[in-house]
């Protein structure tokens, strides 16, 4: 309440000004303007025809662990289990279901933006938020940090509903700060903000200053613009005018919240969020801690620049070069963990942790974008956004032996990962036409996007050998050992990925109606020669009613092969959701 | 021995040779008071029908048919549409403009192209008005192309979207700022031209963004036009990404804006000569909106348009006998959305009045209507843009625009239309 109250009155801060200035400039630009809107969203899970219209069903067993082959095995008769008493009673999914019919989003939004430009050097910008959600069912498989002590199921479904809720919730100043111009070629702006580095739309290869919060929908169907989490930056543009480039700094102090530096675990909530792993840990973990970039400046800033401008002699060329030194925000990585002391009081138990730390490792990345357009005819925009990322962290299997004791007087209860880094190449290419096809609509030009995505990782044959110093090590593959999503096993890296997109709108009776389809697609990971990948397909219907009001109706399908693995985690997530938004 | 009579006679044919072309020169220079004559041709003073201050309506526009084009008249008998008549009153561009006009006057020259619209089809053009007095129809498009109009200009307008049973259905706020001549120029310095552009080989530059609805506000583009009919090029602004964007502005026949206006249709016609094959239908005296009335401002719409009545999109402006030039185009690729426009261009300013665009079928499609409200000031500064819209008669439906603030030769900094200006009025 007390944010609410806070946020309202200091935007209202910025009506002082609207009354002198409301009756200037009414003819052309105000120098102050406030707007806002209020949005329910509201959907539900549906099975659709990647389910062939039936629901999925959460199937998990309980199983034993055998030290001397690394492997779990089922009882006999088989037992079923609950996930969520895990690690009380391990417990492995085969798969995992949302029940037809449940909410998959229920929130209501209010956005206020206000923009004062009191001269031509300055302008104040700021954005108030609030959201509130309704609690979900399917955030009962939500996976807190700290799980519930609880021997009753019902009791741990209820906490990581909970959990999951209060990240919902939101009552923020999301974006506050100023432009300056002090001349024609230096530029500043200063505060909460966003930055989008590149140029794909649906790939984060370069836009890597703000981290995102998907966990109230999925990435791909949300604007970024919503999702992306404002940090407190301080952003200097200096324009080369005579050579038509300029240069964009950005220095990050790291003053935001710390579990705002980086993008929001999925394994946070349950209804967009991730499932239950099907490869439990073999430690039964008190609670995770997410090591968020803390303490001091030089352990949390980040910087980077951007050159960018239109080719030398071609006005339908531009290029950018990017670098940025930043943490890795996603996934976090399990990096060591802290025994538990052994009830006899001698050493340490081999699979009772009372923690579990999470690092988000620091990193660079560098790159560049190139788009071009190709005269009629042809008529076409095309991209390449390029990024490296020579040390990219890469977290371990959860069952690795691949650990380390800590030698170090104090800490013997504390165990290492030691995940590997390794170089990794990632580029984009993209197509951008806008055709008509008079036949299906024969006044508004149809938007074709082809995207598509490689990820090359590197060194992808290494291997790491372990053991006592002046012992024979042992030595494990990399490639069977380095997984995508930390606790995901069988999700093992690949050294070549792909991705597919494909995208087009258009608009019917005067921008009233936009109809939208998106469809994406992803190889296999080598589940079994049947493995055909994962996909979704997502389309919509934007209704423009009048200068207020604004629907969405959103149907999407996820499909997957494998259930824990790429898209096919959001298999049984198909949905028919709703959008109604009043503006002012 | 010459004889001295024979001496006085050769001195004095000798002098008049001399001083003939002279003499001609100065009878052949254009100015402010036989700009009209010399570029083009003056209206009849009172046609048949016509009368000052005279309202035209359904039940007496069989007087003054001959003076219109079919669709006003089938706006007067169908739709409602009322008309103010007023006198004649000469328009003449800019002093810099009739400066520029006399001194290139003769270089200009037509190229001929072939099939390829892609190639530039004139030569020689400095500034000014490339054909004084046309011959052709493609001479009287290139003083359309080349019209005066200033050298920038900066309009804040309103877009109503119109349905002739409903009413309005949508309004956006934009702003278009523009510099119509980074070359050719003759009323700002420099002149002729920007250095910069001329490198660049560039003719016209803009920055047009949403001012109004939330859900458009911020949404902008930076696009300019080669002096090659090439397509414009050109980024876009999205707010939703928060990304600048390289967008492609090449399809034939798209519509601006989900409007009834292609982007070619703006101002009548935005396209460039070479994609057309032009010919002259008529060179005869046409009501035509000139000195309309009409008066900037949000308040004003309503008296500039009855928005309020069925079809909630006939202008109230004022109309007077123009001389006017009309010309048949035809467009030279096959993918273009209209198969003939008859275009009702002003033989003084070389400003478009009226469009009729034809369908593939020929089927009358849509009406443009263009007007223009008097110069503050005609030795400095050309006619106000003071009426714009579209009428798609086929859908019963219309695109309105309400000027709100029209400034022009203010002088824009170049620096308005870079990529970085774009992204700085980005959130």
């Amino acid at each position: 309440m007390k944010k609410i109250i806070v946020s309202v009155l200091f935007l209202s801060l910025f009506l002082v000004p609207a009354g002198p200035v409301a009756a200037q400039e009414d003819e052309g630009e105000s120098s102050f303007s406030l707007n806002g809107y209020v949005k329910l969203q509201s959907g539900v899970f549906v099975p659709l025809l990647s389910d062939l219209f039936q629901e999925h069903e959460s199937k998990n067993w309980e199983k034993r662990y055998r030290a001397q082959d690394r492997t779990w095995r089922q009882y006999n008769p088989r037992r079923t289990c609950d996930p969520a008493m895990t690690p009380t009673r391990p417990c492995f999914p085969d798969d995992h279901g949302q029940e037809a019919g449940s909410l998959s989003m229920f929130r209501a939004t209010l956005q206020l933006e206000a923009d004062w430009t009191p001269s031509e050097t300055f302008n104040l910008h700021a954005m108030f938020r609030g959201v509130r959600s309704l609690k979900l069912a399917a955030d009962q498989w939500a996976q807190p940090p700290e799980i519930s002590k609880s021997g009753d199921a019902g009791v741990r479904h209820a906490y990581n509903q909970n959990f999951a809720h209060g990240h919902y919730n939101e009552t923020e100043i999301r974006e506050l700060y100023l432009d300056a111009y002090p001349t024609d070629w230096l530029s500043f702006r200063l505060g909460r903000q966003q930055v989008t580095w590149g140029e794909t739309g649906q790939f984060r290869l370069l836009d890597v200053i703000n981290p995102i919060d998907s966990t109230w929908h999925f990435a791909s169907l949300e604007s970024f613009e919503d999702i992306r989490v404002p940090l407190w930056l301080a952003k200097a543009m200096i324009e080369f005018q005579s050579i038509d480039h300029m240069l964009e700094l950005v220095w990050v102090p790291g003053i935001d919240k710390p579990e705002d530096m980086v993008t929001t675990p999925l394994t946070f909530v349950g209804a967009w969020g991730i499932p239950p792993t099907d490869t439990p840990s073999p430690y039964n973990i008190e609670k995770k801690v997410f090591a968020y970039p803390d303490n001091s400046i030089e352990d949390t800033m980040r910087a980077g620049f951007r050159w960018k401008g239109n080719m030398p002699g071609l006005n339908n060329m531009t290029y950018s070069l990017v670098y940025y030194w930043t943490h890795q925000i996603s996934p976090p990585i399990p990096s060591y963990f802290d025994r538990k002391p052994r009830p006899e009081g001698v050493g340490y138990s081999d699979t009772d942790l009372t923690a579990l730390y999470l690092t988000f490792p620091r990193q660079h990345i560098v790159g560049f974008t190139v788009d071009y357009t190709l005269e009629n005819p042809i008529g076409m925009v095309l991209k390449l956004e390029a990024a490296v990322e020579p040390n990219r962290t890469f977290p371990r299997r959860s069952d690795t032996l691949y650990k380390r004791i800590d030698t170090n007087p104090g800490f013997e209860q504390r165990v290492h990962f030691d995940p590997k880094q390794k170089p990794v190449l990632s580029y984009a290419l993209v197509a951008m036409r806008p055709t008509m096809i008079r036949w299906l609509n024969p006044t508004q030009n149809f938007m074709l996007v082809f995207q598509f995505m490689h990820t090359y990782i590197g060194e992808f044959d290494d291997k790491t050998c372990f053991g006592p110093p002046g012992e024979v090590k042992a030595c494990t593959e990399d490639k069977n050992d380095l997984v995508n999503v930390p606790g995901y096993n069988d999700w093992l890296i690949k050294e070549h990925s792909f991705t597919l997109v494909f995208a087009t709108f258009t608009q019917y009776l005067h921008g009233m109606l936009t109809p939208k389809l998106v469809v994406a697609y992803l190889p296999p990971y080598d589940s079994g020669k049947d493995d055909w990948g994962a996909a979704f397909i997502s389309a919509s219907l934007a209704v423009r009613l009048g200068p207020y009001w604004r629907m969405r109706l959103q149907i999407n399908d996820f499909f997957g092969y494998d259930p824990y693995k790429s898209v096919g985690l959001f298999r049984d997530r198909d949905e028919i959701n709703l959008s109604i938004l009043c503006q002012f | 021995m010459m004889r001295k009579t024979t001496r006085i006679a050769l001195t004095g044919a000798l002098a008049a040779a001399l001083l003939l072309p002279a003499a001609t020169a100065r009878a052949e220079e254009i100015t402010s008071d036989n700009w009209t004559e010399k570029v083009g041709f003056k209206p009849e003073a009172n046609p048949p029908g016509f009368k000052k201050g005279k309202k035209i309506k359904s039940s007496n526009v069989g007087e003054v048919k001959a003076l219109l084009p079919p669709s006003m008249v089938k706006l007067i008998n169908e739709y409602g549409l009322k008309m103010k008549l007023n006198e004649y009153q000469p328009i003449h561009p800019s002093e810099g403009y009739i400066e520029a006009t006399n001194k290139y006057l003769g270089q200009t020259k037509i190229i001929k192209t072939g099939k390829d619209f892609r190639k530039r089809g004139l030569k020689g053009y400095t500034a000014g008005l490339p054909f004084p007095s046309p011959k052709t129809g493609l001479e009287v498009a290139w003083n359309l192309h080349y019209s005066y109009q200033g050298d920038d200009g900066d309009i804040y307008y309103t877009v109503y979207w119109v349905s002739a049973n409903s009413g309005i259905e949508h309004t956006e706020d934009w702003r278009w700022a523009y510099i119509i001549r980074t070359i050719n120029r003759t009323d700002l310095d420099p002149k002729p031209a920007i250095k910069e552009f001329v490198d660049k080989r560039l003719q016209y530059t803009s920055i047009t963004y949403a001012l109004a609805p939330y859900d458009k506000k911020g949404f902008g583009a930076v696009f300019s036009r080669s002096v090659d009919p090439l397509d414009q090029q050109g980024h876009i602004y999205v707010p939703a990404m928060r990304r600048v964007l390289r967008n492609t502005f090449g399809t034939r026949g798209d519509a601006w804006n989900a409007t009834d206006l292609l982007y070619e249709d703006v101002r009548g016609y935005m396209g460039y000569p070479e994609w057309m094959n032009w010919k002259i239908i008529g060179k005869k005296t046409i009501l035509m909106p000139f000195h309309c009335g009409a008066v900037p401002g949000k308040k004003n719409h309503k008296k500039v348009y009855d928005l309020d009545k069925k079809p909630y999109w006939n202008p109230k402006i004022k109309y007077e006998p123009r001389p006017t030039y009309i010309v048949e185009a035809t467009p030279r690729f096959p993918d273009y959305p209209y198969s003939k426009m008859h275009i009702y261009i002003d033989a003084e300013t070389y400003l478009i009045g009226y469009k009729e665009a034809f369908d593939k079928k020929g089927d009358l499609w849509k009406f443009l209507m263009v007007g223009y409200s008097e110069s503050p000031d005609m030795d400095e500064l050309p006619p106000v843009f003071g009426a714009h819209l579209v009428i798609d008669f086929q859908a019963q439906h219309a695109t309105v625009f309400g000027l709100n603030k029209v400034i022009m030769n203010s002088d824009l900094d170049t620096k308005m239309f870079s990529l970085s200006a774009l992204r700085k009025r980005g959130r």
